[in-house]
């Protein structure tokens, strides 16, 4: 188990908990959007959503919302850190930019791929400082819904 | 396209269906039962809580409890009557709140702020609109508070007596007689009027 | 004058004659149909309900619509939770890592293809099985309501391939299986008919 580097601040921004030799959060977020296939980052914790007239805002906004800040998190035993990130990914054509669109369709970037693609980028944005990953996709998104 | 279901497939879907993804987490689905209900939640509010601005802080927090609590909904196809319960729940709550925090009376309540009829007005202005609307405004605005709850949740939200003593936290007798007397009271300033 | 007081002269009571029009009860029913003061009464008490509707309806004209700015304004600032239910493993390259997609994505992702399908809108979906467990064999069963009049059987079978596409790439679930069960027929023409919400130019 972890715990929060500073649980006194639980209930304040987890962007926050970071320690000395510890990146901004706000920098790993930028890192995170950047990997292909990933369209969100949610907040930690609680999990939320708004509905999706905000949430294609939030997607499309360059600025970084407090809660949005992926988890930094130190062991407790003196373990590695563990950052936590929950991310959304694409499903369909924003997922492989040039690649066929079509769900399913060979090219289309899956999204194994892609939490495992986002696990090499938090161990990289770290390094050399070993860190555990734990990547949750809370959401699969299809572009192909309605169309636009 | 040629999809008889596109672009707005949502708004052709039954309720059971919508509460069923809603459950599930689609918040698409949820917006669509919102966007179907909202404006018979806000009507019933804005009844309760006397103006459109205070209507919709309860429809939205009625609509949160809604999320939270779709899951126990146990008949899916009653969703309607549901949010309806929820806006009247809301909306007394609301009303304790803003009488806690004012200290003093229902003022504003009573006088139902403007749209919900002015009490001032005399039996012969109000005939003189001649609707029988316009006399059960004037009189809804006259009848006391705890008795106009009673008959706006009935008649507007459509809820039942158990689940307005609910709401109310008062019992069903109670229910039942503060019912009774503001029918007897509508009634009998509509007949004036007639 | 028949103006109605709490007390009718045969003895009877307007909170009883409220009470009858709301749950049918009455002490004694044959009486209702002989009293003129009981039907006065009744009458009366129905006027008020006919006029309590008809305020109802001029309300919801008032409020406006579900397109309209306020409800928007509504819809944009309610937060909601995420429903994730279990955590599906995925396969990692670090063994110290720990990576996982939600029960919850899964379950859109199944709707959006079933959603993709001409003339079918996926109702409640289910994921039976271990999902939290590698390998398990995972049964998906979707609800569907299809469009009247669309040949939609003729999709199933292109629906059931392309759900099991979508999750041999978006997940590591050993599915073994897909039911698809069509629970609404929906008339499209019929449909429209409960919400017109015209937007009224202001």
């Amino acid at each position: 188990m972890s715990t929060p580097v500073q649980p006194s601040a639980a209930d304040g921004l987890p962007g926050q908990r970071t320690t000395s030799d510890v990146q901004l959060p706000v920098d790993l977020r930028r890192v995170i959007l950047a990997v292909p296939g990933v369209t969100e980052v949610f907040p930690s914790r609680p999990l939320w959503q708004r509905l999706p007239a905000r949430a294609a805002a939030l997607i499309t906004s360059d600025e970084p919302q407090d809660q949005d800040l992926p988890l930094v998190e130190k062991r407790s035993d003196g373990g590695p850190t563990e950052v936590s990130v929950r991310i959304g990914v694409s499903a369909g054509k924003s997922g492989a930019p040039g690649l066929s669109g079509v769900p399913g369709t060979p090219g289309t970037l899956g999204t194994p791929d892609v939490a495992r693609a986002v696990a090499a980028a938090v161990r990289n944005h770290f390094s050399p400082e070993q860190v555990v990953a734990r990547v949750s996709v809370v959401r699969i998104a299809g572009d192909f819904l309605t169309g636009g | 396209m040629t999809d008889p279901l596109v672009p707005d497939r949502l708004d052709l879907v039954p309720d059971a269906l919508l509460v069923s993804r809603a459950a599930d987490g689609d918040t698409a689905a949820f917006e669509t039962l919102a966007r179907r209900y909202g404006p018979l939640m806000r009507a019933c509010a804005r009844r309760l809580t006397g103006s459109y601005a205070d209507a919709d802080d309860v429809v939205q927090e009625a609509l949160v409890q809604a999320w939270k609590q779709l899951d126990t909904l146990r008949e899916p196809g009653a969703v309607k009557s549901w949010l309806l319960r929820l806006t009247g729940s809301r909306s007394i709550d609301f009303l304790r709140r803003r009488r806690n925090h004012a200290g003093f009376g229902d003022i504003d309540e009573v006088s139902g702020k403007g749209d919900v009829g002015s009490p001032e007005a005399g039996p012969e202005a109000k005939a003189v609109q001649g609707s029988s609307i316009e006399s059960l405004k004037a009189a809804l605005a006259r009848l006391p508070e705890e008795q106009r709850r009673c008959w706006v949740l009935k008649e507007f939200n459509g809820q039942s007596y158990d689940q307005i003593a609910q709401t109310l936290n008062i019992s069903t007798a109670s229910v039942r007689g503060r019912l009774a007397r503001a029918r007897i009271t509508l009634v009998r300033e509509m007949e004036e009027w007639r | 004058m028949s103006m109605p007081n709490d007390n009718l002269e045969c003895g009877h009571t307007l909170e009883e004659l409220s009470l009858y029009l709301d749950t049918g009860e009455f002490a004694d029913p044959r009486h209702l149909e002989t009293c003129p003061d009981c039907r006065n009464g009744l009458d009366s008490l129905r006027r008020l309900t006919a006029a309590g509707s008809e305020l109802l309806s001029n309300d919801l004209a008032a409020a406006g619509s579900g397109n309209d700015p306020w409800m928007k304004n509504i819809l944009a600032s309610l937060k909601l939770e995420l429903r994730p239910g279990r955590d599906i493993p995925l396969r990692s390259d670090d063994p110290a890592d720990r990576l996982t997609e939600t029960e919850g994505s899964v379950f859109a992702l199944i709707r959006s293809v079933a959603d993709a399908t001409p003339g079918a809108v996926a109702g409640k979906v289910r994921l039976h099985g271990d999902v939290t467990v590698p390998g398990e064999p995972i049964t998906v069963s979707v609800d569907l309501a299809v469009a009247f009049g669309h040949p939609f059987m003729r999709s199933a079978a292109a629906l059931r391939l392309d759900l099991a596409k979508a999750l041999a790439r978006h997940t590591e679930l050993n599915i073994a299986g897909i039911d698809i069960t069509i629970t609404d027929v929906i008339d499209p023409s019929a449909a429209q008919a409960p919400d017109p919400a015209p937007q009224e130019e202001s």
